[in-house]
This record gives C-alpha cells, structure tokens and sequence, in this order.
C-alpha cells in the first residue's frame, strides 16, 4: 500500500529529525554548563575564606547539581545516538569485552562481581553491546545495599539466541516497577546520580537488536535481569 | 629540549577563551598565545603571517567555517597541512571523532566538566608538545 509506505517513510524522516535534535540541544547545553562549572570554581576559589560555611556549602550543592545535569545529557546523547548510527557488526570475544568493562567501572571495595560462566564469541556491534553491559553492571553495583555485594554475570545458550543474566543481592525492585523501570527518566531514586536513563538506553538497544529483557526479583534478596541476543548475525 | 610553543588557540566562546588563558597563566613556561574567533579569522592569521604556530588547538562547534571545515581546509594547504592540530570540544560524538581522525588531527581532547580536570589536561597536552621538533615554516 503506497498510502503506508508514505506515512512509514513520513515517520521514519520526523523520527531522525528528533534524533538531530535532541543530539544538537544536548551539545549546546553541555557546552554551556562547561562554562557555569568553570565560573562557579573560580568563584569558589576566589571567595572561600571571606564567605560562610552556608555559601560554601550551596556552592558545593550547585556543583552537584551541574554535575548531575551533565550527567542527564550524556544520557540524552547516548540514547538518541542508538537508533541513530546504523550498526557496525565485527566479531566479539565476550568474555575479554565483559572484562574490560568490568575494569572501566568504579566498583567499590565490598561488591565482588563474577562472571560465572565461560562467554561466547559472536557477532554483534561492540558501542551497543557495551551500554547494554555497562549499564547493567552499573545498577547492579550502585543500588547494592549489602555488606558483601556480589555480581553474577552467566550464559545459557540456546539454539536461535543466547541468554545472557546479571545477578545480584541487592535491595530488589517491587513488582509494581517491573516494566515502569524500562520507560525513560524512571528512577527508584535509591541513589543520588541515577538519572533514570541506564534501562531505556538498554532496552531501547535490545529492541533494535530484537533481543528481549525482563527481570525477577525479590525483596532484599536481589535482582536477575535477563536478556537476549539473537544469533542472527552469526551465519 | 624543551621551548616555548607559538599556540593558535580557535574557540568562539568567551568563558572556553578565559579558561585556557587562566590555566595557562599559571603553568612555569611563557607560551605565545594567538587567539582567533572562528575558522573564517582563523584562515586570515595563518594565511597573512610570516611564520606558522607549532600547534593548533581547535573547538569543532563555531560560527562561519566551523572546527571540521577549517580542518579539511589547512589539510588541502601545502603550507599549512603538517601544523599539528589538538581538537577541544564537548563532543565525544563518534561520527566527530572519526571524522576528525580521517582527516588528520594530533590528538582528541573531549573538555572534562570541571575547570581542575580540564587544566591538567591541557597542560599534560602542551608538556608533551613543547618537547617537540617541528617543521619550521
């Protein structure tokens, strides 16, 4: 149907358009707040001993909160990036990627993570993949509430697609935000730098790749998340 | 042995301008500092003056000829293609990155949030170039 094919192509024009946007205003303002944390050091550099305890400490306060922003629009950027560029499949040795993943985040002293079983080779796009892990990883670390923290990352392979998990002992998420979680800017608001953008971006990878994800958790004993990947790219 | 370097420095906005003269006011060595507002005024101070910076360092988002545009143009220039050229920018783009590489640069720098981290990287950037030989113009 013609009729169709023009909409789809219509949408498809307005959807990259708002991709560029939201690319482009991000840019802008991340440049911007370049310059406010710039002059709000120099500010405090120049006034911390002829101002009060409570200046300094709304100053400190305003940098957190640029931070936080710059944060926000890192975020905005990588998730308008991912429907974006088309994809750029090579081969992938899981288990070295996982790896230097692991090494790349701030992992503290009590959380122990794992990768419990041995990770295929395959094919897929490297950017994506890493968001996908990261992000996980990340969460499973920042909202980890126990004394010994433990991150399990595990494989089961089936015949069309692998299984890949991320466990851990954390505070578990009630069920009522299973699928609330995934939608954008959605925070638990159990730590102070989530900007709620880690699960979108993963999901929003995942559908591109036509993987899936969900998770099971139970309170103050932790949470699995599961995802898929085809094999598709691996003929 | 180490010298004083002849800086181009392309960057359109004011605060970027004071937070490099700052960081640079500070560090032990005198470099010669030449600023320019964008592509466009960057071309006329190379293309009008006798002799040529050891380094250029360049902002990619800038009005008229913009940070890639000046690029591939002193790229094409057989006078001006071997100044080896640092990008300063707040995007970590990949298509900017690739672009930029394919093109020829000495070296990415994305601008870290806070003024202390983005100090110690454009001295860590002019420590290694002033120990450099350069093809004199």
């Amino acid at each position: 149907m013609p009729q169709k094919e023009q909409l789809l192509q219509k949408l498809k024009h307005q959807n990259e358009q708002l991709n560029d946007y939201a690319h482009l205003v991000s840019h802008d303002l991340k440049s911007s707040l370049r310059s406010l944390s710039a002059l709000l050091a120099w500010v405090k550099e120049d006034c911390i001993e002829k101002i009060g305890e409570e200046s300094v400490s709304n100053l400190n306060l305003m940098e957190a909160k640029i931070e936080k922003m710059d944060k926000f629009l890192e975020d905005i950027i990588s998730y308008s990036e991912i429907g974006a560029t088309s994809l750029k499949i090579t081969t992938i040795d899981l288990n070295k990627k996982v790896n230097r993943i692991i090494d790349s985040v701030h992992i503290p002293q009590n959380i122990c993570i794992v990768i419990k079983d041995n990770l295929p080779v395959l094919k897929g796009d490297a950017r994506r993949l890493r968001q996908v892990f990261q992000n996980l990883i990340s969460n499973a670390i920042n909202f980890n509430d126990k004394e010994n923290g433990l991150v399990e990352i595990g494989v089961e392979e089936s015949e069309d697609f692998y299984t890949f998990s991320v466990k851990d002992n954390g505070q578990g998420i009630p069920k009522e935000y299973h699928e609330k979680i995934f939608n954008t800017f959605t925070t638990l608001g159990y730590h102070e730098k989530s900007t709620g953008m880690g699960l979108s971006i993963v999901k929003r990878v995942l559908n591109l790749a036509e993987g899936v994800i969900w998770l099971e958790s139970e309170i103050s004993v932790g949470t699995t998340f599961y995802f898929t990947i085809p094999k598709k790219y691996n003929q | 042995m180490r010298k004083n370097l002849n800086i181009l420095l392309v960057e359109d906005d004011m605060i970027e301008i004071m937070k490099f003269n700052r960081t640079i006011s500070k560090l032990a060595y005198l470099h010669n500092i030449t600023e320019a507002k964008n592509g466009e005024e960057a071309l006329e101070i190379l293309y009008n003056s006798e002799s040529l910076p050891d380094l250029i360092l360049l902002d990619l988002n800038m009005p008229k000829i913009n940070g890639l545009e000046f690029l591939s143009i002193i790229r094409n220039n057989d006078r001006l293609k071997y100044i080896p050229t640092v990008i300063l920018t707040s995007s970590s783009d990949h298509k900017d990155v690739t672009e930029c590489h394919q093109l020829g640069i000495a070296g990415y720098l994305v601008k870290p949030l806070k003024f202390t981290d983005y100090s110690e990287s454009i001295k860590t950037v002019l420590d290694y170039w002033c120990f450099n030989e350069f093809v004199q113009a």
